[in-house]
């Protein structure tokens, strides 16, 4: 690590300034009594080792998109999103962003308002100093200090940051600013993880793991509230809702959530999963097994959101443990 | 709230009004020539009681000036009792209204009976006094669906 | 007293009343799984499985809603569960000897940081008002309870309906929360616009305000489900100050009770209304 390649807090907040120019910055902000993903100016972002409750895919796959519009006569499409760039995106977060390209953008079909985003941002890496409680990511592969799935990198060091970039753009936004005009290439770095301890195996029999464990037991504490899908940095599912309001139609793209009863009701009435641990089930055998099938890769990253938030106090890891070693 | 409040357009009353009284009664001020603005967008319910609190949080939700409920005096209802257990939720609903910071000008239950066709025009008159001097409802976004 | 005997008598009862049968089941807290998490509710069906019961300071969830099961079932209550499991049984939700309430007294449950939970620090609710069961403990320290019920203004309404993000935890962790379609979900008709925005936020709350109106037990089940750190609770605690001055009414205290909003009285006042609020 030379010495050109850390920058004090001062640095990187004239660093954040003349990037904020260009973009709106969005990063950790303190709401109330919670910390969330915010745009705020550089001198308000949390820099320290605070983790936001939410995750950000919203900023690629917003809550609520409006996609068109139509009616009297009439249908435009939205408009391309401003350029953005996000601070402080933990390791984890990164690798879930990199599941969510692969789902939104690889394969038969890319989502245009997703691609569009993807490439209208601009995202600074903040490694973890320490897990927090609650996080597994170390179970899942991934370098808590390090993720490459960004532009600029910064690794925590004592009261500065350890900085490199990973892209061409990450390279010319340091070069604008002269204190970090020299920082070194972190492309090609590989994150220093052991392999993966919790997974399942993607040839795995699913109706095999539907028997596994007692699913019934395992999600009797759930409420279906879906907190866990909304924080999540890897669940995706969505619907679609058209909005009318003075002869315009809006149609909107909404986060969805297995764990709510009507996200399989059919129109006759039947529902596929009307159980709420068939619903639990899915959302464990989903990000473990379907997407590590289509993708390869486990659409879990370890976070831990959805084990601190539970307001049931259920924990995803261990669930999927057990389902791990009952299938061995 | 402004020293000025401006009105672009007419204000917006939604008037929820019981079959049985309120409704005649309005058609009483009409009928005997009473004159009151108008504002009042009436929306006629088979009783007070049917009226959804919903109902009222959506109409304000969705830019409506203001709100009136109006039912048969309390021992008249044609159901017997539907106007008591409105009485109660309407209660709650304008406590609930006031905590959440809403005006309390704007929401507004009565009694009006068929016979009462003054006192309709009454209600009405100084119901849209009371909206008109609060201004047009800002709380929903996106502005009015009312807007001219 | 402490929670350690508290916790051992409450496993010597259950695991009595499952080895003679006289419950099937108990509804009570695992052991949690991680010190951030809260301890998850649990269905103790064997008598071996009463030893799985825990009672620490991190019992949160509200249980009631975990009812009814299958059979006769026990249930590990604090007094905001057990008024819950009586304004269920108040509005035939449950019958009543389908039920064994077995009434903890608490002194408050804490969050992940050790801190009194915001409702907990409001309550002096230190035993189960109707109980077939107490497991006692001298709750010596009664502390100060703490007023945090604040101003009510328009700005303090909005700042809170920022934070929320619409996912409904605080509906499905309420134990009044049962009505199998919330008129959130309702399509036909549609009261809740597609977008997150404040007219959207607004009608749920209010909406759900007013349908917990007299039904509310104060467990702060709500604010606890809440990841965005909303105080989605202090405008259904004006409603429940309001409806116990205006009507005399408490939820889940008595068992004989009508529920407030389903019961009407000519002597009512005419709160609120055009013209004053005299009586009629």
């Amino acid at each position: 690590m030379s010495r050109s390649d850390s920058i004090s807090r001062d640095d990187l907040t004239r660093l954040l300034d003349v990037l904020g120019r260009d973009m709106r910055i969005a990063g950790p902000v303190k709401e109330g009594r919670t910390v969330d993903y915010g745009i705020s100016s550089p001198d308000g972002l949390l820099m320290d080792d605070s983790v936001s409750y939410k995750s950000p895919k919203e900023f690629y796959f917003p809550q609520a998109e409006r996609l068109m519009a139509f009616g009297g006569g009439t249908a435009e499409e939205e408009p391309a999103s401003e350029p953005f760039l996000i601070f402080g995106v933990r390791p984890c977060d990164l690798e879930g962003l990199r599941i969510l390209r692969e789902i939104f953008l690889s394969g038969g079909y890319s989502d245009p308002f997703f691609r569009r985003r993807m490439e209208n941002n601009f995202i600074i890496g903040l490694g973890c100093v320490e897990r927090k409680e609650g996080c597994f990511c170390d179970k899942l592969g991934i370098d808590m200090r390090f993720s490459d799935f960004c532009d600029i990198m910064l690794e925590p060091d004592g009261e500065s940051y350890h900085v490199e970039h990973l892209s061409g753009r990450g390279r010319a936004a340091l070069a604008a600013v002269p204190q970090t005009a020299g920082v070194s290439c972190g492309v090609g770095r590989a994150a220093t993880a052991p392999p993966p301890a919790l997974y399942l195996d993607e040839n795995a029999d699913e109706q095999r793991l539907f028997g596994v464990i007692d699913w019934e037991e395992a999600a009797f504490p759930c409420r279906g509230c879906g907190i866990c899908t909304f924080i999540c940095p890897t669940c995706h599912c969505f619907e679609f809702k058209d909005s009318g309001r003075d002869g315009v139609i809006s149609r909107y793209r909404c986060w969805d959530s297995c764990m709510y009863p009507r996200f399989t009701l059919h129109a006759s009435g039947h529902n596929p999963r009307s159980a709420r641990h068939e619903r639990y089930r899915q959302r464990v055998l989903h990000k473990y097994l379907y997407v590590r099938k289509n993708t390869g890769y486990t659409a879990c990253v370890g976070c831990g959101r959805c084990v601190r938030h539970c307001p049931a106090g259920m924990n995803i890891k261990d669930v999927a443990e057990s389902v791990m070693e009952a299938s061995r | 709230m402004e020293d000025r409040v401006v009105w672009k357009r007419a204000p917006v009353i939604i008037a929820f009004l019981c079959n049985w009284c309120s409704y005649a009664g309005a058609d009483l001020a009409g009928t005997s020539r009473q004159q009151y603005p108008p504002s009042v967008r009436v929306i006629r319910v088979p009783c007070s009681g049917r009226v959804n609190p919903i109902y009222i949080i959506k109409a304000l939700a969705d830019g409506a000036d203001g709100v009136m409920v109006s039912g048969c005096h309390p021992g008249d209802c044609h159901y017997l009792a539907g106007n008591m257990y409105a009485r109660r939720r309407f209660a709650v609903l304008k406590k609930l209204l006031e905590i959440s910071g809403m005006e309390p000008d704007r929401v507004h239950f009565t009694w009006v009976s068929a016979s009462e066709g003054t006192r309709f025009a009454e209600v009405v008159r100084d119901v849209t006094d009371k909206v008109r001097a609060l201004g047009p409802n800002a709380l929903a976004d996106g502005g009015s669906r009312y807007e001219l | 007293m402490s929670f350690e005997t508290q916790q051992k008598e409450l496993r010597d009862l259950c695991a009595a009343l499952l080895r003679d049968g006289a419950v099937e089941s108990v509804i009570g807290f695992g052991e949690r799984s991680d010190s951030c998490c809260v301890c998850p509710p649990i269905a103790a069906k064997r008598e071996k499985d009463a030893g799985k019961l825990a009672w620490n300071s991190r019992c949160v969830p509200n249980l009631a809603p975990y009812l009814p099961l299958r059979g006769k079932t026990a249930i590990v209550a604090k007094p905001c569960d057990a008024r819950a499991v009586v304004n269920l049984i108040v509005e035939r939700q449950i019958p009543r000897e389908s039920v064994r309430i077995i009434g903890m007294d608490c002194a408050g449950m804490t969050g992940a940081d050790g801190n009194p939970l915001r409702a907990c620090a409001e309550c002096g609710e230190r035993r189960a008002p109707v109980a077939d069961d107490i497991i006692a403990n001298e709750i010596s320290s009664r502390r100060e309870l703490e007023d945090t019920r604040g101003e009510y203004s328009a700005k303090r309404f909005k700042d809170e309906m920022k934070k929320c993000i619409l996912c409904f935890s605080c509906r499905q962790a309420c134990y009044g929360c049962y009505c199998q379609t919330c008129f959130a979900d309702r399509v036909l008709p549609n009261w809740q616009p597609a977008e997150p925005g404040f007219g959207a936020k607004m009608t749920y709350h209010l909406g759900r305000a007013m349908h917990l109106a007299g039904r509310c037990v104060e467990c702060g089940a709500c604010e606890n489900a809440c990841a965005s750190g909303v105080d989605v609770r202090y405008i259904i605690r004006g409603v429940t100050e309001f409806i116990e001055k205006e009507y005399g009414f408490r939820a889940g205290i008595d068992i004989e009770a009508s529920p407030v909003m389903q019961s009407c009285s000519m002597d009512d006042r005419n709160v609120g209304f055009w013209g004053g609020d005299e009586r009629e």
